[in-house]
């Protein structure tokens, strides 16, 4: 999971393909990319501390 | 009254009811005034559910919730204890933790239902705190290298304690059929205490955890980064704790700039879903899977 969020990170574009089901994580359950996927769609506004 | 008002309000009461010494006592109630401003009261509320849930007969809710907050909030002030970051004087604290601890026990040994349910009862509270006792000392003994290993004490220290609280709402309502209850509450307590480690981080004056050097998820995952940072540092014994707290803004932001956030609670939302769909294959009333669902969520 650590290396699927650092590529993320890098690559913030895939999210929305990930929303959109246009590309799919190898590796990951359904549940899994589920959670990712609410979790970077509700990013800028919870890891919030430097605002 | 809300729900939380009448459970604080039953807590009071018991120590009313069993604490004789009056400097304790009055110690007890103010850690109960407290605990009611920090806490949503959510292990009371969760074995309160559980036991409206399964119960056919008798109305002992609020006073099972209680007992079980005591219990949780017992946890809490041994927590702070070992973890100093409250207290400079430990006698007291450590007197009204242990009181609490028993006073949670005795109330449930004085609900008035039968004794070979509370006696199945008082027999899982003793297991559920032993494996929390085992989670804390992971966690204090710096055990923890790898994901697995925090998830492994997570689930002993945390996960055990909310099976705790939503078993004995059902085993007291004489549900013996607890597997799937546990599995749930296992997973509520793991991303509970994922998101308790993350708000140790951005409440870093508040706790000790980072100067004890407790691994969480979002600090295993910079020490696995390529790229060199000052949690590496810090945990290499390269820079001591004054130097990383005088950095502490710079180190939450290489946290934030890696992903350690997203990570943490990706994991912590991993656990909350698999929850949900334990929950969703619950042979109840849709009404009490909301009212769970809206509790965890």
């Amino acid at each position: 999971m650590q290396e699927i969020i650092r590529f993320l990170v890098e690559h913030p574009e895939v999210i929305e393909k990930l929303q959109n089901g246009t590309v799919s994580l190898i590796g990951l359950s359904e549940l899994e990319v589920k959670a990712v996927v609410k979790v970077f769609s509700e990013s800028t506004e919870l890891l919030g501390y430097w605002k | 009254m809300s729900e939380k008002e009448k459970i604080a309000k039953q807590m009071k009461e018991i120590v009313e009811q069993f604490m004789s010494e009056p400097q304790l006592k009055a110690h007890m109630l103010l850690a109960i005034e407290q605990h009611m401003k920090e806490s949503d009261l959510l292990f009371g509320r969760l074995a309160y559910l559980h036991y409206d849930l399964f119960s056919i007969q008798g109305d002992h809710s609020t006073y099972i919730a209680a007992a079980i907050e005591l219990i949780v909030l017992a946890g809490d002030l041994f927590d702070d204890i070992v973890d100093q970051d409250r207290f400079e004087d430990t006698a007291i604290p450590l007197h009204i933790a242990i009181g609490f601890l028993l006073l949670g026990q005795q109330a449930i040994a004085n609900v008035p239902i039968s004794s070979n349910k509370k006696l199945k009862a008082l027999s899982y509270v003793t297991s559920c705190l032993l494996q929390s006792v085992h989670g804390q000392q992971l966690d204090v003994g710096c055990d923890v290298q790898t994901e697995a290993d925090y998830l492994k004490m997570v689930e002993k220290k945390s996960g055990s304690l909310v099976a705790m609280a939503c078993v004995i709402g059902a085993l007291l309502a004489g549900n013996e059929d607890i597997a799937a209850i546990e599995t749930y509450a296992s997973y509520i307590g793991i991303a509970a205490q994922i998101d308790n480690d993350l708000d140790a981080l951005y409440n870093w004056d508040k706790k000790a955890d980072i100067q004890a050097k407790k691994k969480s998820l979002p600090i295993l995952y910079m020490l696995e980064s390529k790229q060199n940072n000052l949690w590496k540092q810090y945990f290499n014994n390269d820079i001591d704790y004054d130097r990383m707290y005088v950095q502490k803004e710079k180190a939450l932001q290489q946290m934030e700039q890696e992903g350690a956030f997203y990570y943490a609670k990706v994991i912590s939302q991993i656990y909350k879903e698999k929850a949900l769909q334990e929950i969703e294959k619950l042979d109840v009333d849709d009404r009490y899977k909301s009212v769970l669902k809206t509790m965890i969520l």
